[in-house]
């Protein structure tokens, strides 16, 4: 019989917190139901009265009965400060831009010296630095192009005037002179990637600037050890990784005093991967750099006996590559410091 | 070099075509820049007969012409002006619609009257020379009908071959490119023949020559009389052209033929003018020497020249003289063929800026053998052409280039390829290359010819065999080597971070020149000035100063973003260049950062915030932001009172603050600017401890806000750092607020927490420590509690 009734109050409650119809309603309603002078809270008291059996028996009902009045009570509550509030009054303009708090830009040629140095650095090469006001031992007599001869000039070059010095300095025309200065404090096997500054005394138009940007690499081992076939495969393994797509290397000979022999590198085209197309002129390969086994001579500079180590270095102009993937028209926008041009990248 | 196709093919016998060609001399030798018809523009001229001469009607100068253009065709009515054009005449005739090299288009024509279908060339007209005295005439033999330009040989494909410094002595010649071409289609080549030299030494009348400089190693002299100094045959001229070369009278004509034939350079001098003695020699301090091209040049004593008795002729392997030079009146020519040092020649064309076909090859070196069969040819076409005899000829020698000799093991093959190379193969092809190996033990000695002065060592010789296989043939092959974790380069890390610090705060990252003006480098002060290097050779003298600082071409940078933006940040971490300390050059990276801020900030504050941030990124805490003051101290770029030196611990960090306004309003800037000029290595200062843990205080703190009363020329930052000692129950003091008053003092409100580690503090307790704080700094300070 008391069951029954208990199932009649919470139905009752249950109802009547769900169709409270505002808080005045929804709180005497609680209190009916649930304060100390109701019905529910009478039977709960009376439970003491009863016989263990009947204890076991009521009393969870009960207090079954009490906790979901009470949920239902807090519920209702929730409910009615959502559906009481008068959301519209509050509404704010989402759609205006939020406190001014902008990102900075990177320059896209720092952004493609990362790319380029993560590839190198999961291959295990180490990145080396070197003075951009360089020595002209370093930069050209070290290199293999002794003085007066017609090599010097395939560098057009910016001299410091050297009054006072102990030796002549320049600008640096490659990142190459890197090379000797490593090489002068290691001892093979070693690869290396020199990243940076470089300057040639050339007018500048569209395409041509007088301060760019260089990447070098250097492989170096035992003779025998680093080959002509381990530098196609590395121009491949990083350029494929570098585009994300599958890239091939050509070489074709030519002539830097500081490698014997000495390469034009080409890969195959990244946009049309060979076929033929306005990037590539319709020949299906890019033009990217220079390479070659290095010139003993050099290793000599460095102070390695002649004919011990063999390796093979490669250099190429990042702002090409930067232009190429950012589809920039004019070399000169990159040092404008146009910060309008900065800020797409 | 521009290379005639047809030349080449008639040397090399190769019978491939002009792209083949083009594509062979591409991988296996030289880059080939461009492969292209040759532009006679002779399009529309073809061979014609001159039937019938009139005297034209209406004019006394003009004929009336027929001539017939194809065979078994009508002929065609063509007015002529030209005093020489007869019948019976084979000539050059302009069809209508042809356009000429000389820009102008036929079309049929009323010429006073009467109907003209062509014209009648003359060899300007044609591009073939200056002669406009009448029309060119050509052999009776000449087929009626058939393009001019094929007549003359100007029919024909221009390779553009980029010949580098290395290959220089041989390659810049038809035969050494005719060489290379056979040996990489795999036949001997059948070099220049040469004859002794006609006659002896110094019979009556000869010239002599003396050789007194060691840089001078061959002289071959021919005198030659009874030259007839005319216009050259048209297959040489169009040799010429077609190389790129001007056709300009046949003696000298013949000379640059020869030098493209052999890469021979020659000089021919008017024998009349020179005299019976030739001396090699240096040329003495001051001379003088009037050129062919009329430049009166000075000579140094490191200059070497051809001399008469009394001065010099030439500039040796550069330029003759004006005076010796050969003109239609020449009748005795002495010609030169001789080789000179190389670095002599270079010295001398730079050091006199000028650079000829001649200079070129005597750089990049010519050797002496070549002078054999250069002369026989000499020879025989000044004999052929121009009737010429010779009267003597002498052949001095002071050091004969002879074949090199390389030894070495065949095993540089494979270890530089890491391929099976044929090593008979390998022979074979350094043969054909006039290389020849002879087999020592396991050894190889190879004789390398001088005119491959290239080939010095066995590394040379396995390029040779490498890129004649053709560098496709290599596979790409993995490298096996140590497993090494790389050194990591803590600079290059820094910067890495510093940058991507920068820009995630908000600042744009720009790269500028390293080079400013004089100017630029004046306004940093007569100390910087006096420090700044300059550059020998600059592209203009807005760039002739290696900056000593970032900030002159960033105010520039600011000017011109300014036409475009009201607030922006940017910055560069690139290198400035100084005389260091020692004197020699020093080279310092510099993280340049500048602020344009709007008008409602507080621009000091937002920069003193971003570089506290930044110092604080790099674990660079209290950092010192000292005053910078004028006069002693100052920094010429910035604002005396409102900017500060930066340390850390005695350390200099740098300079930050406003850019004194005189100096932003000479760069052009209306409005203030920001600036902080940080040497990178000083963010590079943190120890890079390890940071241990401290125990988190357990009891809240009190929080009192202070606000004292001192006058403008207390630092706030003084204050706090005060504050901070005065009590030990001061946990922290943070800077709230300023207020200036009309007074002069201003108001400085500090936030002050305080705390004890065992306890919570009291408000009584607090309320104590500010009144402790409030009497000992307002002694110190003499400040007061604000009311």
């Amino acid at each position: 019989m008391r069951i029954e009734r208990i199932s009649e109050i919470l139905e009752e409650g249950k109802r009547a917190f769900s169709e409270a119809a505002d808080e005045a309603s929804r709180s005497e309603t609680e209190v009916r139901l649930l304060g100390r002078k109701s019905e529910l809270s009478e039977i709960l008291r009376g439970l003491k009265d009863l016989s263990p059996e009947e204890k076991r028996e009521f009393g969870p009902v009960v207090q079954g009965a009490r906790r979901a009045l009470e949920e239902a009570a807090a519920a209702a509550k929730e409910r009615l400060l959502v559906e009481g509030r008068d959301w519209e009054s509050e509404r704010i303009d989402v759609s205006l831009p939020g406190a001014d708090d902008p990102l900075g830009h990177l320059h896209p040629v720092t952004t493609m010296i990362r790319e380029i140095e993560d590839i190198f650095t999961r291959l295990g090469f180490e990145i080396a630095e070197g003075p951009e006001l360089e020595t002209e031992f370093y930069n050209f007599d070290a290199l293999n192009v002794p003085a007066d001869h017609p090599a010097r000039d395939m560098q057009d070059t910016f001299f410091v005037e050297s009054d006072g010095f102990d030796t002549r300095y320049l600008l640096r025309t490659h990142t190459s002179p890197v090379q000797v200065r490593y090489m002068e404090t290691h001892t093979p096997p070693f690869r290396i990637i020199v990243p940076g500054r470089v300057f040639r005394n050339e007018s500048t138009d569209a395409s041509h600037e007088h301060t760019f940007h260089q990447f070098e690499s250097l492989v170096v081992g035992e003779t025998g050890d680093v080959t002509v076939g381990h530098f196609k495969h590395l121009g491949e393994t990083f350029f494929s990784e570098f585009f994300g797509r599958h890239v091939e290397v050509r070489l074709r000979p030519s002539y830097f005093p500081f490698v014997e022999p000495g390469f034009e590198f080409d890969i195959s085209c990244v946009l049309c991967g060979g076929a033929g197309c306005p990037a590539c002129k319709r020949t299906g390969w890019l033009e990217v750099g220079g390479a070659g086994m290095v010139q003993q001579k050099v290793f000599e500079a460095a102070g390695y006996p002649r004919g011990k180590y063999q390796g093979f270095a490669w250099g190429f102009g990042l702002e090409r590559l930067v232009m190429m993937k950012r589809r920039i028209p004019d070399i000169r926008l990159l040092m404008s410091g146009d910060l309008r041009f900065i800020r797409q990248f | 070099m521009k290379f005639s196709y047809n030349w080449l093919r008639e040397l090399s016998g190769t019978t491939k075509s002009p792209k083949e060609l083009a594509e062979l001399i591409m991988f296996h030798a030289f880059e080939v820049e461009s492969v292209e018809k040759f532009p006679h523009g002779l399009d529309g001229v073809v061979v014609g007969l001159v039937g019938t001469v009139e005297p034209h009607p209406d004019a006394d100068r003009l004929k009336v012409t027929t001539v017939t253009t194809e065979t078994g065709g009508a002929p065609r009515t063509i007015v002529c002006g030209a005093p020489n054009v007869a019948a019976g005449q084979k000539v050059a005739v302009a069809l209508p619609g042809a356009s000429l090299p000389n820009g102008l288009t036929i079309k049929e024509a009323k010429i006073r009257g009467v109907a003209s279908s062509g014209m009648i060339c003359a060899e300007d007209e044609l591009g073939l020379g200056s002669d406009h005295d009448g029309i060119l005439v050509l052999p009776d033999d000449a087929p009626i009908g058939i393009p001019f330009s094929g007549y003359v040989g100007l029919e024909d494909t221009i390779l553009d071959v980029n010949i580098l410094p290395n290959r220089g002595c041989d390659a810049l010649s038809y035969v050494g490119l005719a060489r290379e071409i056979a040996a990489l289609e795999g036949r001997a080549f059948d070099g220049p023949v040469a004859s002794p030299l006609p006659t002896q030494e110094k019979p009556k009348g000869g010239v002599t020559v003396e050789i007194v400089s060691d840089r001078c190693r061959r002289y071959v002299g021919i005198l030659f009389e009874g030259v007839r100094e005319a216009v050259s045959p048209l297959w040489m001229r169009a040799a010429l052209l077609r190389s790129g070369l001007r056709p300009v009278g046949l003696a000298v004509d013949i000379t640059n033929y020869l030098m493209l034939l052999h890469g021979q350079p020659m000089h021919a001098f008017d024998a009349d003018v020179i005299g019976k003695d030739v001396v090699i020699r240096q040329a003495e301090e001051g001379e003088t020497l009037s050129l062919l091209d009329g430049a009166e040049i000075s000579l140094s004593s490191e200059d070497l020249v051809i001399a008469d008795r009394k001065r010099p002729i030439a500039l040796a392997g550069v330029m003759g003289g004006d005076r010796s030079g050969i003109s239609s009146g020449t009748t005795r020519v002495f010609l030169e063929i001789a080789t000179f040092d190389t670095s002599s020649v270079r010295k001398s064309a730079k050091r006199h800026r000028i650079l000829t076909e001649a200079s070129y090859r005597f750089e990049r070196n010519v050797d002496t053998g070549r002078a054999d069969a250069a002369a026989t040819d000499a020879v025989r076409l000044f004999t052929e052409l121009c009737g010429a005899r010779v009267v003597s000829s002498s052949d001095s020698v002071t050091h004969a280039d002879v074949p090199a000799s390389i030894r070495f093991s065949p095993s540089v093959f494979r270890d530089m390829f890491d391929a099976d190379i044929d090593l008979s193969d390998a022979r074979e092809k350094l043969g054909y290359l006039g290389v020849s190996v002879s087999e020592d033990g396991s050894e190889w000695l190879a004789t390398v010819p001088a005119y491959r002065p290239d080939l010095s060592d066995q590394w040379d010789l396995a390029e040779e065999v490498g890129r004649m296989i053709g560098y496709d043939a290599f596979p790409a092959r993995s490298p096996l080597l140590p497993l090494v974790s790389p050194h990591v380069n803590a600079s290059v890390s820094a910067a890495r971070d510093l940058r991507r610090f920068l820009a995630d705060s908000g600042w744009d990252e720009i790269m500028t020149y390293s080079f400013y003006s004089e100017e630029d480098a004046h306004r940093l002060g007569s100390e910087a000035y006096s420090r700044h290097m300059r550059l020998s050779n600059p592209m203009n003298p807005d760039q002739a100063f290696l900056r000593g600082s970032l900030l002159p071409t960033h105010l520039r940078k600011v000017a011109e973003n300014r036409r475009f933006l009201d607030r922006f940040r940017f910055f560069e971490l690139g290198d400035r260049y100084l005389i260091g300390r020692d004197g020699g050059p020093s080279e310092e990276r510099m993280l340049s950062l500048v602020a344009v801020s709007a008008k409602d900030e507080k621009g000091f504050d937002v920069l003193k915030g971003a570089v506290t941030k930044l110092f604080a990124a790099f674990g660079l805490e209290n950092v010192d932001w000292e005053p910078l003051g004028q006069g002693e101290g100052a920094e010429p770029f910035f604002h005396p009172t409102r900017a500060a030196r930066l340390s850390v611990g005695g350390a200099f960090l740098g300079i930050a603050g406003e850019i004194a306004p005189h100096i932003a309003e000479a760069y052009g800037i209306r409005g203030v600017v920001y600036a902080a000029e940080i040497p990178f290595d000083a963010l590079r200062r943190s120890t890079g401890e390890v940071v241990t843990y401290s125990p988190l205080p357990r009891f809240p703190f009190a929080t009192r806000d202070l606000t004292l009363s001192v006058s403008r020329a207390v630092r706030g930052g003084d204050l706090s750092s005060a504050i901070a000692e005065a009590s030990i129950l001061v946990r922290d003091v943070r800077f709230v607020d300023t207020y200036e008053k009309a007074d002069g003092t201003r108001n400085l409100t500090f936030r002050i927490a305080f705390g004890h580690d065992d306890r919570t503090v009291t408000g009584e307790e607090a309320e104590m420590a500010v009144a402790d704080i409030v009497a000992r700094v307002g002694e110190r300070f003499d400040a007061t509690l604000a009311g």
